[in-house]
């Protein structure tokens, strides 16, 4: 029990995998190294679905694919308002790299969202877009005055929330892979059989989806609230 | 046990701009393109068969109306053939009865006159042969005025009874 206990308590920090041996030595964690072949998986499957793109008679993948795209673009229109079309291509790479990183769990490799600095790093893009759209359509004064609404007694509430928002993105994303890595871990450790296969369906696929829609759904809801009937 | 690696979000971040850019030219922007193709083109086949439909309705409008004119023609035409021929027929009926009406007068009047002739030249016989007989009869020529009386009246006479 001791054992697992320190194993567990392991489990909360990252492997490095090596070290960049420039500028004193970058150290590269395995969550950086697991998002590499992510993303190199999916820049392939990506070349691979779109090099024969037909605008008649389009395939069964290319159909599946376009369905997703334009749900991806309904689903942006819907939330962020009228200037959708920008934030819909960073959604959905946000969703494809969080459902891929959050399901890689049954492929044996560590989940790179299961790494605090991972989620923290897609929190402060998630910033980075929500304040940026806030000040980018209303302009710089524009920006400001949106901290005041919808009333001014709400002002010290807005601006913590610029730093709850991420936080809450962040810390969200990270806890349920991590709840979800332990639990499995536990349960592998006392019933190696049949059970961990059966919980991992829904720990790793459908929790790990489920967190997908949350951070996605968060961040349009969020700009759409920074942008949408700025007139 | 829980830290921050700032080299891990730093890289973090640049993986997902990388994904982004890359996702925005290959995987959104294609797709999109092809999306935004299809519709362009069901806008256009649907803008061509309204305007196709359009012109068959026109020019479906202008045959009938041609069609119409045609017939109202076809019927005049006919209206006014048989009108002429109407007139042609009674001119040439006329014409032949008024031909008949002049043979048959003709036909008439030269009788008339044949007879006239006939009559005419029969009585100045017998008036001659009358004569003849009574200067026989009388053994002398009567060419005095009573005797001549006495012979027309005789003529006369013999005429009514002829």
């Amino acid at each position: 029990m001791e054992e697992f206990k320190e194993m567990l308590i392991s489990e909360l920090g990252t492997e490095q995998a090596f070290t960049i041996p420039i500028c004193g030595g970058i150290p590269v964690y395995e969550s950086v190294v697991v998002s590499w072949i992510i993303m190199a998986v999916l820049i392939l499957a990506v070349l691979l679905l779109t090099h024969d793109l037909k605008v008649l008679n389009p395939g069964k993948l290319q159909c599946a694919l376009e369905y997703a795209v334009s749900f991806l673009n309904d689903f942006t229109r819907d939330s962020i308002g009228p200037h959708w079309k920008p934030f819909a291509p960073y959604l959905g790479t946000v969703a494809v790299y969080i459902a891929c990183a959050n399901i890689i769990g049954i492929f044996g490799l560590t989940p790179p969202t299961k790494d605090l600095s991972v989620t923290t790093a897609l929190a402060l893009m998630s910033l980075c877009v929500i304040y940026g759209a806030q000040f980018r359509y209303r302009g710089f004064l524009g920006g400001w005055k949106q901290f005041a609404k919808p009333m001014p007694l709400l002002l010290p509430i807005n601006l913590m929330e610029i730093v709850i928002r991420p936080l809450a993105l962040c810390m969200r994303l990270f806890g349920n892979v991590l709840g979800a890595f332990i639990i499995m871990e536990m349960l592998k450790y006392l019933v190696p059989v049949i059970l961990p296969a059966i919980f991992s369906l829904y720990f790793d696929l459908f929790d790990g989806l489920i967190q997908t829609v949350v951070f996605v759904f968060l961040t349009a809801l969020f700009t759409g609230e920074g942008i949408r009937d700025e007139d | 046990m829980l830290e921050f690696h700032l080299s891990t979000i730093v890289f973090t971040i640049i993986n997902l701009l990388v994904l982004f850019f890359f996702f925005r030219k290959f995987l959104f922007g294609r797709v999109n393109a092809v999306l935004e193709e299809r519709a362009r083109l069901v806008q256009q086949e649907l803008d061509e068969a309204k305007a196709s439909n359009d012109q068959a309705k026109r020019l479906q409008q202008s045959c009938q109306e041609k069609l119409d004119h045609a017939h109202e023609e076809a019927g005049r035409i006919l209206a006014q053939a048989q009108a002429q021929g109407k007139k042609e027929y009674e001119a040439l009926l006329a014409a032949a009865q008024e031909d008949a009406h002049k043979v048959q007068r003709d036909a008439q009047n030269k009788l008339a006159a044949e007879r006239e002739t006939m009559l005419r030249d029969a009585r100045q016989e017998m008036a001659q042969l009358a004569l003849l007989a009574a200067s026989q009869v009388a053994r002398q020529r009567l060419d005095s005025e009573s005797d001549r009386a006495v012979v027309q009246d005789f003529l006369k006479e013999a005429g009514e009874g002829v």
